[in-house]
C-alpha cells in the first residue's frame, strides 16, 4: 500500500511547490496566471494566491503547470 | 521512443509579457524564453508553431532554427558525412605508411648494407608499417645475414617513418693472435705519462721522442733477448706543442631583446627551413616549436623575439682576450679523454684597419698513442 502510495504520488503529482534560488523562482502546479509584468507576478494556487514583487522579471520557461522566472526578487506574499 | 522536435521562433516588436500570458491562456507550452534586442525568441515544440500564427494574429511570428537533435541533423548531409570518412580513411592510412627510412650510422657502407636488407624484407619508401613481431623477425635476419659485420639493430618508428640505429661489430685487428705490434709515438714531444696492459714501456716520463718512436714494445724481452712477441696495448700521453693564428673582426654586434615578440609560422623540408609569413620585426630571434610532421616536411610555431643590435669595438685587450677564448675553443675541438691545455703564450698581437690578428703557442697534453703492426725477423743462427 505504502509502495502504491509512493508510486501514485510520483506519477500524479499534484502538490504545489514553490522553490526560491537566487534570482530564480520556480513555481510548480499553480493554476493561473493572473498578472505578468516585470515588476509583479500574481499566480493562482490552488488554495492561495501569490503575488511575487521584484525587479526585471523574465520568463524563462512556461508551461501547463510550471514557471521558471529570473529576475531579483523582492517581496513574496501569500493571499487566502 | 519518439523524440519531440523543438524549434526556435521569433517575435519582432511584441509585448513579451502580453504574449506569454497569450501562449499560457492557449496551452501551448514555452520551453525556453530568451530576450535579445528586444526581441523575444521562444522554444516551443514545432507541432505548435501552426496554432501559435492561427491563434496569436496580433503578433507576428517568425522560425528561427531547429533546436537539439534536429538542428544537427540539419546540418549533416550527406557530402559532409563522407568527406569525414574520407579524411578518416586518409589519416588512418597515411598513419600506417612508410614514407622515409632513416639509417644512422656513420659508416656509409654499413648504412647502404642495412638500406639493402631492408628493402628486400619489404621496409622502404611507401610500404606499410610492420607490427611488433615482423619487426623483431626482420631484425633477427638482417643481424644474422650480417653476424659478422653487425653487433645490434633497432628499428624504431618515428610518426611515418622508420629510423633505424645499428652498432657495428669491431673487430680489433691487432689483438688477432698472429698479430705482433709495438705502441708508437704519432707526433714528436715529451712524454708525460705512459701506461701499458701489455707490452713493454721503452721510455720515461720527460724523455723528448720523435714522430714513429716505439713506445710499448710488442718484443718481450729478458737479458736483452726477445723471448716472446705480442700486440702491445697501452696509452701514452705526450707534451706537444701547436701554433695557432686567430683573425678577429674589431668590429663586433651585442644582441639584445626588447620584451617584444610576435609568433610566425615555418617548414622544414630535406631543401631548408623557411618562414611561411613574413616578419613583422626588424632584427629578431627566433625560438622553433615543433607542430605537426606531414610526410617529410615538419610545421613550426615559431616565437620571433625582436631584439636591439648594438654595433661595438674591440680593443687591442678584450681582443686578445676574445682571440684566445676562440682559440681554446678550436684546440679543445680535437680533444680525446685525458687531454689537456698545459700552458699558453701569446706570441704576437696587431690591429690593422679592421682586424685583429693573434698568434698563440700551446703546449698540449695529447695522446701520442698509434699502434704500429711489425713483422718478426728470425736469423738462421736461432732457428739452428
Amino acid at each position: 500500500m505504502h509502495l502504491y502510495k509512493t508510486m501514485k504520488n510520483f506519477l500524479m503529482d499534484f502538490n504545489y511547490y514553490i522553490d526560491m534560488y537566487e534570482e530564480k523562482i520556480h513555481v510548480f502546479n499553480y493554476i493561473d496566471i493572473e498578472k505578468l509584468t516585470s515588476t509583479e507576478i500574481i499566480l493562482a494556487m490552488p488554495s492561495f494566491t501569490l503575488t511575487l514583487k521584484g525587479v526585471s522579471f523574465v520568463v524563462k520557461r512556461l508551461e501547463k503547470r510550471e514557471i521558471l522566472i529570473e529576475g531579483i526578487l523582492e517581496d513574496v506574499r501569500f493571499t487566502r | 521512443m519518439k523524440l519531440n522536435h523543438y524549434i526556435y521562433i521569433k517575435c519582432k516588436a511584441c509585448h513579451h509579457n502580453r504574449i506569454l500570458v497569450k501562449l499560457y491562456k492557449n496551452k501551448i507550452n514555452v520551453y525556453d524564453v530568451i530576450e535579445r534586442d528586444e526581441e523575444l525568441y521562444l522554444k516551443v515544440l514545432e507541432s505548435d508553431y501552426e496554432r501559435i500564427k492561427k491563434e496569436l494574429v496580433t503578433a507576428k511570428f517568425y522560425y528561427v532554427t531547429d533546436s537539439g537533435f534536429f538542428r544537427i541533423k540539419k546540418r549533416i548531409t550527406p557530402l559532409k558525412i563522407f568527406a569525414v570518412l574520407f579524411f578518416l580513411f586518409l589519416t588512418n592510412f597515411f598513419s600506417n605508411v612508410i614514407v622515409k627510412v632513416n639509417v644512422i650510422h656513420s659508416n656509409k657502407e654499413i648504412r647502404d648494407l642495412v638500406s639493402k636488407s631492408l628493402d628486400a624484407q619489404g621496409i622502404h619508401i611507401w610500404s606499410i608499417k610492420k607490427d611488433y613481431q615482423e619487426l623483431q623477425t626482420i631484425k633477427a635476419n638482417i643481424l644474422n645475414t650480417y653476424k659478422d659485420r653487425l653487433e645490434w639493430l633497432e628499428i624504431e618508428s618515428v610518426g611515418m617513418s622508420y629510423v633505424v640505429r645499428i652498432e657495428e661489430r669491431i673487430q680489433n685487428k691487432f689483438n688477432e693472435e698472429n698479430k705482433v705490434c709495438h705502441i708508437v709515438a704519432s707526433k714528436s714531444g715529451v712524454v708525460d705519462s705512459i701506461t701499458s696492459t701489455k707490452g713493454e714501456i721503452v721510455v720515461h716520463e720527460g724523455q723528448y721522442v720523435k714522430e714513429g718512436d716505439i713506445l710499448i714494445s710488442g718484443e718481450i724481452k729478458f737479458n736483452e733477448e726477445v723471448k716472446n712477441n705480442v700486440c702491445a696495448s697501452g696509452n701514452a700521453y705526450a707534451e706537444v706543442w701547436y701554433e695557432t693564428h686567430v683573425s678577429l673582426p674589431i668590429e663586433y654586434t651585442t644582441k639584445e631583446r626588447t620584451g617584444k615578440k610576435r609568433w610566425n609560422l615555418s617548414f622544414e623540408s630535406e631543401s631548408g627551413k623557411y618562414k611561411i609569413l613574413r616578419s613583422r620585426l626588424a632584427t629578431y630571434e627566433t625560438e622553433s616549436k615543433v607542430l605537426f610532421r606531414f610526410f617529410n616536411f615538419t610545421f613550426y610555431l615559431d616565437t620571433e623575439y625582436e631584439t636591439l643590435e648594438t654595433k661595438n669595438n674591440y680593443d687591442i685587450s678584450s681582443g686578445t682576450n676574445k682571440a684566445l677564448e676562440l682559440a681554446d675553443e678550436k684546440i679543445q675541438a680535437k680533444f680525446q679523454e685525458y687531454e689537456k691545455i698545459k700552458t699558453r703564450k701569446v706570441l704576437k698581437n696587431s690591429t690593422n684597419d679592421s682586424t685583429i690578428e693573434v698568434d698563440v703557442f700551446y703546449s698540449v697534453i695529447e695522446n701520442v698513442s698509434k699502434v704500429e703492426e711489425y713483422t718478426i725477423t728470425t736469423t738462421e743462427e736461432e732457428g739452428s
